[in-house]
């Protein structure tokens, strides 16, 4: 520290284009610099010494005394984002300012005395484009909702697949109809995406729905149910006939391959399925047996069928 | 006659720590420890003998130490009671001392100050 | 399933320490709200998280297709100990908290009551865990910030859902189920914690060590 006085740091501490102040134990004001002054049209004099809660009447005490709790307890930073809250302090002379907020705990190295730093980052004018962008992509994401595919697959969404076997569910209950799920992960799918990218790791994906999509049987549906598991339901088959379709299937995956610049890509998923039976009450339990198939699979070290 | 503790703690880890406490208390000294792992158990306990001291949890499932404390009014039984208890609010202290018992112990228990409880209300 | 098993004297213990952590963490919200705080005796249990969802159903406050707003967090202490909590209430609860934060019913789309939520259970979460971890573990456990993970669903739908984060993370699982009442506001919720196989592992021997010493 021998290079920079105090004076200095004051200076600095008031260019600086953020609002900082330390509080203390007690919520009391201690620090408080002239982007604060600027903006609220008190001096670190008017409020030196002052509760926080007194000087913002406005900010949400409950909820920030919590937050306060937490960071003097755990001694962890915490912060507000300007999408969480738009205007946590509000000032007199600051328009509407959207802000980011932190909460920042400091001890004092001498005193061991406990002290929150808060900084207010004024980012009005980067919340006004991201607002106008999250405008467009709400548009696109209500697109997303009318539509029943997977856009990278296009098979089912699993939106829709799941709809379609809610009513399956409810129709096998009604009819005592043969209804059984296959759900099936790719084996470490993960490092083909860290080994060959994004972009082969799409291919990879598309190569296994069109493997899938080359041998459907009849009255059966096939989705995608997020990241690189799929699924499947079945209507009037016995569990013998989809074990077998799964055990060619699981083959075809494992035969075949992706091409890519660093070579030949192979691939194998680990399956699971499960049957209706009239215990089951809805979609959701028996795709839960059918994915408790299917980690029993991986657990038996992957690259097979299981059946709940 | 030797003088009877009875120890309310649902937890068995508790009423051995607290056991082994008394029992250096009280070595060579004529007394009798019972057990109950919750108030019902030990409401069965005190019917059939009325202890001269009790220790007391205030969370218990079944029955738990304020009911028990509730009970015991109602049944017209004062029995001296030091409640220990993992509540460490205030206002929990103050409930029981509403209903009558000597001392109030934080959880986790700690030697010195059972002793010193025990001495303040004469028991050693 | 199970691989762990917990022997009688090593649940006890657990489920005392836990004790012991809730009542400093019900001490600490309490002073916070000026309200007395009830925390209801933990049922802790080790169980494959195969049936998690029916254990979860089954336990909760909550019925089964009731809506249900769910916060979780995650934490992690070194390489010892990986797991999280998830806060389960009702919107009927939601509404009770009104009061507390000085709103009327008009304010009850409010973003300020799913902050408060939020804030609320990292509380809850951290503090109940905070508390037991320190007779455990020297160096502190790091908290990730808690997230509404669900509002729209009802209890059944979530719990088949936590399925989705519970068996691929963690195998068995340890899951305790705590009870909150704040007095007067008459706020109740599940607490759950999880953690993973090997964590339970690790606790085990803690807890192995510490009947040693006090037999």
């Amino acid at each position: 520290m021998s290079l920079v006085n105090l004076k200095l740091l004051t200076e600095m501490f008031n260019k600086i284009d953020i609002g900082m102040m330390l509080i203390n134990e007690d919520d009391k004001i201690c620090l408080w610099n002239s982007f604060l002054t600027r903006h609220s049209l008190k001096l670190q004099t008017d409020v030196s010494g002052q509760n926080l809660f007194d000087v913002f009447p406005s900010l949400p005490k409950l909820w920030l005394s919590m937050k306060f709790k937490g960071v003097r307890q755990l001694q962890n930073t915490s912060k507000v984002s300007w999408e969480q809250r738009p205007l946590l302090f509000e000032f007199d002379n600051g328009g509407t300012m959207m802000q980011n907020c932190s909460f920042i705990p400091v001890i004092d190295p001498e005193t061991k005395e406990n002290y929150i730093c808060i900084t207010i980052q004024d980012v009005s004018s980067h919340a006004k484009d991201k607002l106008e962008l999250k405008e467009i992509l709400l548009i696109n994401k209500s697109l997303e909702e009318i539509s029943n595919t997977d856009p990278l697959t296009g098979i089912f969404n699993r939106r829709y697949i799941c709809e379609a076997l809610e009513e399956q569910v409810l129709k096998a209950s009604e009819r005592n109809l043969k209804l059984a799920v296959l759900m099936f992960d790719l084996d470490y799918f993960k490092l083909v995406n860290d080994n060959y990218g994004h972009i082969v790791g799409d291919r990879v994906l598309k190569y296994v729905a069109d493997t899938v999509c080359g041998s459907m049987m009849k009255n059966s549906s096939f989705g995608r149910y997020g990241g690189e598991e799929f699924i499947l339901f079945f209507s009037g088959y016995s569990i013998r006939d989809v074990q077998d379709w799964a055990e060619k299937i699981r083959i075809k995956i494992s035969e075949g391959a992706v091409d890519s610049r660093e070579g030949d890509i192979h691939i194998t998923a680990s399956f699971g399925i499960a049957q209706y039976t009239p215990e089951i009450k809805d979609d959701l339990e028996i795709i839960h047996n059918a994915d408790v198939a299917m980690y029993r699979s991986k657990e038996k070290g992957r690259n097979r069928v299981t059946l709940y | 006659m030797s003088f009877t503790i009875l120890i309310v703690d649902d937890s068995e880890f508790a009423r051995k720590v607290l056991k082994k406490s008394l029992h250096s208390f009280f070595t060579g000294k004529d007394y009798a420890l019972s057990e109950a792992g919750n108030g019902e158990e030990a409401l069965g306990k005190i019917k059939e003998s009325v202890p001269h001291f009790m220790f007391l949890d205030l969370t218990m499932p079944v029955m738990d130490g304020y009911e028990l404390l509730e009970e015991l009014k109602t049944l017209d039984l004062n029995i001296p009671t030091v409640v220990i208890s993992a509540d460490i609010q205030e206002e929990a202290e103050k409930k029981v001392k509403e209903l009558g018992v000597l001392g109030f112990l934080n959880k986790p228990l700690n030697q010195d100050r059972i002793a010193d409880l025990l001495k303040e209300v004469n028991i050693i | 399933m199970n691989s762990i098993e917990f022997s009688h004297e090593e649940y006890d213990l657990l489920t005392e320490l836990i004790n012991v952590s809730m009542g400093k963490s019900a001490a600490e919200l309490a002073k916070l709200f000026n309200h007395f705080v009830k925390l209801k005796v933990p049922a802790l249990n080790i169980e494959s998280s195969e049936v998690l969802p029916e254990t979860i159903i089954k336990s909760s406050l909550f019925g089964e297709l009731e809506k249900v707003i769910v916060i979780q967090q995650k934490f992690h202490n070194d390489y010892s100990l990986k797991g999280e909590g998830a806060i389960i209430l009702n919107y009927k609860t939601r509404q009770t908290i009104l009061p507390l934060l000085e709103l009327t019913e008009d304010d009850i789309g409010s973003e300020e009551i799913n902050d408060f939520l939020l804030e609320l259970s990292g509380q809850l979460i951290s503090s109940c865990l905070s508390n037991l971890l320190m007779e455990f573990f020297k160096s502190p456990t790091t908290f990730e910030s808690p997230a509404i993970t669900s509002k729209e669903e009802n209890l059944r739908q979530v719990a088949y859902k936590s399925f989705e984060f519970g068996y691929q993370q963690y195998g068995d699982i340890l899951y305790s189920k705590i009870d909150f009442i704040i007095d007067v506001v008459n706020f109740q919720c599940d607490l759950f914690f999880f953690i993973d196989t090997e964590s339970l592992s690790h606790l085990q021997k803690i807890l192995q060590k510490i009947l040693e010493e006090s037999s």
